[in-house]
């Protein structure tokens, strides 16, 4: 056994550095052919099967073309590389990390973990959603009536609505609680504004400006938003739809 | 700042003592522009070339030696255009690391996240390079050392060879051990010489690489592009056989002097 060790030991140790191994400046100039200045550097050279080995592997490094079967892989890191900027390149710590999450995501059964996770989280959070008290839709606003829950966040608009025999006298819609002043926004079908006006009240009366703009058997849309005190905007309702004089008297 | 490569042609005023080389080429065109930023703006460009002024085409990229770009790096590194000459430099490389890289993890994931450290850790040791090999060559030392590194972490990995069977499949010496008795330094010597004397150049870079760098037989494969079917193992195999054969013949050959010492007596 302890020859066997100590041939053991004769074997590393004659591929292993010498205090006498060539510099990587000397197996550069070999790697380009060029002689070296010291006859006792081709020598060692000649003699030391580890100064051969980091020869054979500087000249391979150097050597441009990729196998026949690397060619794709090469062009596909060397591109990656490219996309990476040297000043925003990973540290080793982090870019082994990544290189965990990539070959992470290459395993199919940890995407299949992954998609398991996200049905459990979809599950509970749809149970969550379904078996939570009503909020308060009011929020925020400066409720007179604080014991009040109001079922929705729109506001309920009254009229006018659908086919008129005539011009509207006037917008209504419900009170809103803690609204100061609503604005009321009549648009055509596609979106056009045609006039907008605000008012304190939740009344706006139809007045010849207005009737000027509404003209009979065009369709038109009307919505009111609500504002605060700052005049910033807390609810909107949604869109009514009313057009004149296509209803005979 | 210096001009970046174009095809175009620029005036530079040239300096007679100016002769460029590998690392003062840099200095040449700044000193150029120095000397044109100086000149009074109101002289008209015949009159300075009268002067002394000559018509020099601006270089291309591929004018620009590795070490030059490193030295343009360095002069400019304050200022927007530096970056261009790095990419350009590490650019010229890619391919080489990408290589090498491939060849020690053998699938292109991995080897682009090795590749990104290497140019890292080049870019972040850059202030260190002191021109004294040529830019590959230092970039091949820190290539090299970090893919072996790399290796020897993962060394758990299924693929790897286990350290059992790096050490079993070292030469069988057989009942006599031709080391035994020998001083370490002089157990190595002979080991070289039979090496030296029984096998071939790749028998002994593919056995260097598995005894001493402990490098998987695939990765060596890889590493040194062999094309032979059975890769590093066939040569590892080989040289085995040789190195057992050789050392038989170096016992004959040790006993027959003996004898002859004990004869001649």
């Amino acid at each position: 056994m302890a020859d066997n060790n100590k041939s053991r030991e004769a074997w590393r140790a004659a591929v292993s550095t010498t205090g006498n191994c060539l510099s990587i400046n000397d197996l550069e100039r070999l790697a380009e052919s060029v002689p070296l200045p010291d006859e006792k550097l081709n020598a060692h050279l000649a003699e030391c099967p580890r100064c051969q080995t980091e020869l054979a592997m500087l000249k391979n490094f150097e050597s441009a073309a990729p196998a026949h079967d690397e060619g794709a892989a090469v062009a596909w890191i060397t591109a990656q590389l490219g996309r990476n900027s040297l000043k925003s390149a990973p540290q080793t710590a982090v870019a082994g990390r990544l290189g965990f999450f990539r070959n992470f995501f290459r395993n199919s059964y940890a995407i299949a973990a992954v998609a398991v996770a996200l049905i459990i989280i979809f599950s509970v959070s749809l149970y969550i959603s379904e078996h939570q008290a009503a909020p308060q839709l009011n929020a925020g606003l400066n409720n007179p009536n604080p014991g009040q829950i109001l079922r929705s966040q729109s506001i309920r608009l009254i009229g006018p609505s659908g086919d008129l025999k005539g011009l509207p006298e006037n917008f209504r819609w419900d009170v809103y609680p803690g609204a100061t002043s609503y604005r009321v926004e009549l648009t055509e079908v596609d979106g056009t504004l045609v006039r907008q006006e605000t008012v304190n009240q939740n009344v706006l009366s139809v007045t010849p400006d207005w009737k000027s703009l509404i003209h009979t058997g065009k369709p038109y849309n009307w919505q009111v938003t609500a504002l605060d005190a700052s005049g910033k905007a807390v609810v909107s309702s949604s869109r009514e739809h009313f057009r004149v004089g296509t209803v005979k008297p | 700042m210096a001009a970046q490569p174009s095809t175009a042609l620029q005036l530079y005023p040239v300096q007679t003592d100016c002769i460029p080389d590998r690392f003062e080429e840099k200095r040449c065109i700044r000193s150029g522009q120095e000397a044109l930023a100086s000149s009074p703006s109101s002289v008209s460009v015949p009159e300075r070339a009268s002067s002394a002024i000559a018509i020099i085409p601006v270089m291309q990229w591929e004018d620009l030696s590795d070490e030059a770009l490193i030295a343009r790096y360095r002069s400019e590194e304050r200022s927007s255009s530096a970056e261009l000459y790095l990419n350009e430099l590490f650019r010229r490389h890619h391919v080489k690391v990408a290589r090498w890289c491939l060849g020690f993890t053998g699938d292109r994931e991995s080897a682009a996240d090795l590749a990104q450290e290497i140019c890292a850790k080049a870019y972040q040791n850059l202030p260190s390079f002191k021109g004294q090999s040529k830019f590959s060559t230092w970039l091949f030392s820190i290539a090299r050392n970090h893919c072996l590194n790399a290796v020897r972490a993962r060394g758990n990995a299924p693929n790897m060879t286990s350290e059992e069977e790096v050490i079993d499949t070292l030469p069988d010496m057989g009942g006599h051990d031709p080391f035994a008795g020998l001083e370490r330094r002089q157990a190595a010597d002979l080991a070289r010489q039979i090496m030296n004397e029984a096998l071939g150049e790749t028998e002994k870079v593919v056995f260097t690489l598995h005894f001493s760098e402990e490098l998987p037989l695939d990765v060596i494969t890889r590493v040194l592009k062999l094309e032979n079917a059975s890769g590093a193992k066939a040569y590892l195999v080989s040289a085995k056989r040789k190195l057992e054969k050789a050392v038989s013949r170096w016992k004959a050959r040790a006993q027959g002097a003996i004898e002859g010492e004990i004869n001649g007596r």
